[in-house]
């Protein structure tokens, strides 16, 4: 994900995608975090695609099978992308190193990763989310007005990025994540923190590599202050498997975890009427969050014209506010004009 | 002795061979040296075997005549007339004059056969393979092989004839005829008759002065004397002397480009071709450059501004490139002997008269189509033609409709079957159908779902183990594709028997049904060598198989073929027996 | 992070003849499955190809004796609005929402069809109309995909009864529609070998598979059906059998290698009559047809 800008900063902003991150967590974690079937699902679904279908094949079977057997299953030519699934596997604590009772090495799918995964997939576990008592309620949002919303709440997390809003504009923990994530910074002397490099870098990404970036800087830090980790990421990919114009209901959540959605809600991942209703609205932004599919449609929003010229000088064409801030930081700003259409 | 029915045409006697005196015959197909004591010829070899003579060189003092034949070995003949050098060396000329004038016509033919031969067999490796596994292993004679392959090939090559495209001249060979200094301020040309033939073949204006003064105006050697001084040949220089020879051939060669250009230019180029005598050179090339941009629809052509070309050098240059890409093309369209190919135009293309530094007139042919009507005698109707043909392009009109049959059928349950087999189906009784669907009904209705129940872990190892390589629904044969199982040079030796096998089974298939007695013959021949290959070929292999201790059903197919045919031999020849005794 | 795979569109036809599923010979062997039991296997193999990738697509259509339906996507009536459709996703037990409305989408579906089916006037399956109907779906789909998106497509069709003679026509050209297309059909046989499939897999390059078992059904088709068409050169997996391409003669419907073939409609004869008895056309010959030129004909081109 790193931008051509490296030669600008010293440091490119390093993007770990879901894998990655997830090698970076201590064994005893990730046991406890495939105990949800949305991460299962979501881990699943980051594989390689030989290594799916390994899980797959041997989804409903107890018995560890015989790693000789396994690469039997690939034609000779392609070895090596059975060496890269095995590894991925194995790296993931998808399945272990057993050997078979006779002897022969052999691997076995994780039990924990099997179970859910087969929750997942055919049921007999618990709901994910308890369903909200009252489904027809007045205040039913549809799509456009939550996509309008979580854009909104978006764009005021990169204007202060762009140090146009004021500290006001972010309750404190956001804030906090920002400057602990290096993407801000405050000098010495000031007490308004201002964008540093990486944070130009973060704000040339499209919308859903930003938003998973963020997250995980969030979780970064909520480690350090020693929240529920496990509990936030499973809730986060279960977000992210929610069909989007559906309510869900927030009972039975933990205070850590209403405290965690009310951050989704200020980031623009959910929309909650009010902090006390009891169901909540995920937008287009919480949505295939851990798969980083490029979602076109919500970049198609911003659209805009930018013409430089040779003699340096810039003209763009946009009417979002948040772009020409952006631009402030580049250029100076000399004229401002408003279209008559 | 010379048998009776050849006619001997020299005789040189006191000719020495080996040491013996004797005679030499020329006879009309052969050469032959007698010696005086005896009676028969002892040396006698054919014309067609001669590769070349040689004489002994002039300051020698032996006169002598050395014949090669083609297979290496060489007679020497010496010319001992007691008269003395001068008789002899007028006898060693007289014979090899006579040598001169037979060899080339003998060499010709039996030459050329061979050469074809192993021109074909160097061209087409596969050809070659084939003559190797068939004739050099005694399956099948020599004469048999050429006969068939000359069956096959009859409308590509002919033997004796000269194969494909006849070749033309190369542009680069006036230049090389290097003039060899004669050591006193001359310069001596050596010319050989085939360079006296391309010499005509490009110019043919010096053919027909060639035609017009020899031998009645000047002697051969004055006439190529001549030529080579010319202006003509020297075309680089720009001096003109009109008192040369060969001043008209230039004028001849630019006339026979403006005949091409009108040609094209259809009624336009008539009125010029009457019109060129009185015009002179420079107004020609204008109007031959303005037809050239009429016909061309004015591409690449400046037709305002024209200048009298400054650059003589380069205009001349322009011309021989023209004038050679004229001949060419006339060559091809002899070839052909037929009207489509000619674009003259495309050489003359536009800045031939208008010295364009960087033109390079040697275009490609581009192929338009040359209304057949080049005769000059109905030029309307023509015209109208050609304007016709200019307009229209047969790929834009809209698409004729066909006239097509629509399909009748009488009996179409048939038909809608398709050719599928039967079915044998079990009758169902309707009492059958309907408990059947009751049933499902009953099972759909009451079902609950229980998934989680959907596969027991014994089922799905069970069905791994089959499903694995080597497990009971995987087939029999391994996945390796067998190109890798077999060596490489197994597979070729594999691949050469079965192509010299596919060209028997051809030649006795081809044989039925059989109407003559050729094909009887042929048939029998062929049923011969079939029979010498399986012994020959196709046992070896087999053991060699086995002793690689491979399996030995690469062959089967081969067998199949083999006992196929000679199924249709036996039957074949029972039934004529039959029908003989009968 | 980003997937670059393209999806797949994999429409499933299952074969749900009520005739040979409720048939008496079934009944009796224990270790068969209802017709319910083998959709839910069918319906979680489903379930495993839309969890393999987000983008993946999916429809059902059960073949019945009497029509084709669509089982998944549902026809949704007009009456029904975004929020009603919505509100029905739920999920009880732990599965991801989607495969809990293909789930009941599918089973809701095929107890209407069974059910509103009660009289059954022919026992052939209407498997060439269900594989037109995919056919039709596949194209609306290619066309509705955005820019830059691709989509592969895929048939399997699952087959029970027997094959119908009477549809040979309609399924060629079916085959033969789905090979322009770059349409695979696989086919997975539950009883009796069918050479119109056998055809049809081996046109498109499919996978044609007989199940021994009918209890590993799932499994099987985990193993065999899963993997897209990308993968599929690259795993090992049951050769493909020897089609017998041998027409049958129209006059008795016995497989013939040789034959003689009418030029007007095509029909195919075992033996020399002077009339087509199809399109009804003379045939004019010279001279008796020699059975020996016709031999050595196909020998020498065998050669």
């Amino acid at each position: 994900m790193a931008v051509s800008m490296s030669s600008y900063s010293r440091n490119k902003l390093d993007c770990k995608d879901l894998h990655g991150y997830l090698r970076t967590l201590p064994a005893g974690i990730l046991d406890k975090l495939y105990n949800h079937p949305a991460t299962c699902l979501a881990v699943f679904r980051e594989l390689p695609q030989l290594a799916r279908h390994y899980v797959m094949r041997v989804l409903f079977i107890d018995q560890p099978v015989a790693q000789a057997g396994v690469s039997s299953w690939v034609k000779a030519s392609h070895q090596s992308q059975h060496h890269d699934a095995v590894g991925t596997l194995s790296g993931l604590r998808v399945w272990h190193d057993t050997p078979l009772p006779g002897g022969l090495p052999g691997w076995q799918l994780n039990r924990i990763f099997r179970e859910n995964l087969k929750v997942a997939l055919i049921g007999g576990g618990k709901p994910w989310s308890s369903t909200p008592e009252n489904p027809a309620e007045g205040n039913v949002r549809d799509v456009a007005f939550l996509d309008n919303y979580a854009k909104e709440r978006w764009e005021c997390i990169l204007h202060f990025l762009v140090g146009s809003r004021g500290p006001e504009a972010l309750s404190r923990d956001i804030a906090l994540v920002l400057t602990n994530s290096g993407l801000m910074k405050i000098p010495e002397g000031a007490t308004l923190p201002v964008i540093t490099p990486a944070g130009f870098q973060f704000l040339l990404l499209d919308t859903s590599s930003q938003v998973w970036y963020f997250m995980l800087q969030y979780l970064e830090t909520s480690e350090a202050r020693d929240t529920n980790l496990v509990n936030q990421l499973s809730f986060l990919f279960q977000l992210s498997f929610s069909t989007l114009g559906k309510d869900y209901g927030s009972e039975g959540m933990s205070e850590s975890q209403l405290q965690f959605l009310q951050h989704l809600r200020e980031l623009g991942l959910v929309f909650q009427r009010k902090r006390k209703s009891g169901r909540y609205f995920p937008t287009r932004l919480a949505i295939n969050l851990a798969s980083g599919l490029r979602n076109v449609n919500f970049d198609a929003q911003r659209e805009g014209f930018i013409v430089i010229e040779t003699n340096y000088r810039v003209y763009a064409y946009t009417d979002s506010d948040l772009q020409i801030e952006i631009l402030g930081l580049f250029c100076q700003l000399l004229y401002r004009f408003v279209f008559p259409w | 002795m010379a048998t009776s029915s050849e006619e001997v045409l020299l005789v040189v006697s006191e000719v020495r061979h080996q040491k013996r005196d004797g005679s030499l015959f020329f006879m009309a197909e052969r050469l032959a040296w007698q010696d005086d004591g005896k009676d028969v010829f002892t040396v006698s070899h054919f014309y067609a075997d001669i590769k070349q003579q040689k004489i002994s060189a002039e300051s020698s003092s032996k006169i002598q005549l050395q014949i090669v034949l083609h297979n290496g070995s060489s007679s020497k003949f010496q010319f001992a007339n007691h008269e003395g050098p001068p008789s002899q060396l007028k006898d060693r000329d007289a014979a090899k004059e006579l040598l001169q004038q037979l060899l080339p016509r003998f060499r010709s033919k039996a030459n050329k056969e061979l050469e074809q031969k192993n021109k074909l067999l160097q061209n087409d490796p596969e050809l070659f393979q084939l003559y190797k596994d068939l004739v050099v292993s005694g399956v099948m004679t020599a004469d048999e092989f050429w006969a068939s392959q000359k069956k096959n090939n009859s409308s590509e090559v002919k033997f004796g004839e000269s194969s494909g495209q006849g070749t033309g001249v190369s542009a680069a060979f006036l230049s090389e005829i290097q003039p060899q200094t004669d050591g006193c301020n001359g310069v001596k040309y050596n010319l050989t008759p085939d360079i006296i033939e391309a010499i005509f073949r490009i110019y043919p204006a010096v053919k027909k002065k060639h035609l017009e003064n020899v031998p009645n105006n000047m002697t051969e050697k004055d006439f190529w004397t001549r030529f080579f001084q010319s202006q003509y040949f020297h075309r680089d220089r720009i001096n003109t002397g009109n008192k040369d020879l060969f001043t008209e051939s230039a004028k001849q060669d630019e006339k026979g480009i403006l005949k091409e250009l009108a040609l094209w230019a259809g009624s336009l180029g008539l009125l010029v071709l009457d019109l060129q005598d009185t015009l002179n050179a420079a107004a020609v090339e204008y109007v031959a450059a303005t037809m050239c941009v009429i016909v061309t629809n004015g591409y690449g052509a400046k037709s305002e501004g024209y200048k009298a070309s400054t650059n003589q050098v380069n205009s001349s240059i322009v011309k021989r490139f023209n004038l050679h890409n004229t001949r060419v093309l006339t060559a091809s369209e002899n070839a052909d002997a037929s009207n489509s190919a000619t674009d003259v135009l495309s050489k003359l293309i536009p800045n031939s008269s208008l010295a364009k530094k960087d033109s390079a007139p040697n275009n490609h042919v581009n192929n338009h189509k040359v209304p057949s009507s080049t005769s000059m005698d109905s030029p309307s109707s023509s015209k109208r033609a050609r304007i016709q043909e200019s307009i229209t392009y047969e790929d834009l009109k809209p698409e004729s409709q066909g006239v097509g049959v629509s399909l009748k059928l009488q009996r179409t349950d048939g038909y809608y079957h398709g050719p599928m087999p039967a079915q044998a189906g079990d009758t169902i009784s309707p009492e059958e159908i309907m408990r059947a669907v009751h049933r499902v009904q009953r099972d759909v209705r009451d079902y609950r779902g229980s998934e989680t129940k959907v596969l027991s872990r014994h089922t799905a190892a069970s069905v791994l183990s089959e499903l694995s390589p080597g497990g009971a629904l995987m087939g029999r044969s391994s996945q390796q594709p067998i190109h890798t199982l077999y060596h490489k040079d197994l597979q070729e030796e594999l691949g050469r028997l079965y192509t010299a096998l596919a060209e028997l089974l051809r030649h006795f298939w081809s044989c039925f049904p059989v109407a003559n007695k050729t094909l009887e013959d042929k048939l029998l021949r062929m049923k011969d060598t079939l029979h010498h290959f399986q012994v020959k070929k196709l046992a070896p292999f087999k053991e060699s198989l086995a002793r690689q201790h491979l399996q030995p059903n690469l062959t089967d197919h081969m067998d199949e073929l083999l006992d196929t045919a000679f199924r249709k031999f036996a039957s074949w020849h029972a039934r004529k027996s039959g029908r003989g005794l009968t | 992070m980003t997937t670059e795979e393209e999806g797949c569109l994999l429409v499933v036809v299952i074969d749900v003849n009520p005739v040979w599923w409720g048939s008496s010979p079934r009944k009796k062997d224990k270790a068969s499955l209802t017709l319910p039991q083998c959709v839910d296997q069918i319906l979680v193999f489903v379930n495993a190809h839309l969890m393999t990738s987000p983008q993946n697509k999916t429809a059902v259509i059960g073949s019945h004796a009497n029509e084709s339906r669509f089982l998944f996507p549902r026809k949704t009536t007009s009456h029904e609005d975004q929020k009603d459709v919505l509100s029905q996703i739920i999920s009880l037990d732990g599965k991801y929402e989607q495969f809990t409305k293909v789930q009941t989408d599918v089973m809701e579906e095929l107890k209407d069809l069974i059910s509103s089916n009660t009289v059954v006037s022919h026992t052939d399956t209407l498997l060439s109309g269900s594989l037109a109907m995919a056919l039709c779906y596949i194209h609306k789909m290619e066309k509705e995909t955005g820019v830059g998106e691709k989509l592969r497509s895929r048939i399997l069709v699952i087959k029970a009864a027997e094959d119908s003679a009477s549809q040979y026509m309609n399924f060629m050209n079916v085959t033969f529609t789905a090979q322009k297309q770059n349409v695979t059909i696989d086919a997975c046989i539950l009883s009796k070998d069918s050479g119109l499939l056998q055809q049809a897999c081996d046109i498109t390059g499919g996978i044609y598979l007989k199940i021994p078992e009918i209890e590993g059904l799932l499994q099987y088709l985990l193993w065999v059906y899963l993997p897209p068409l990308s993968q599929r050169s690259n795993l090992i997996l049951p050769p493909p059998i020897q089609v017998d391409y041998r027409a049958a003669c129209f006059c008795h419907r016995m497989l013939i290698s040789v034959g003689y073939v009418c030029s007007v409609c095509l029909s195919i004869f075992c033996a020399f009559s002077p009339i087509c008895s199809t399109c009804h056309t003379a045939f004019k010959i010279k001279a008796a047809p020699l059975k020996l030129k016709k031999k050595k004909k196909m020998l020498a081109s065998g050669v």
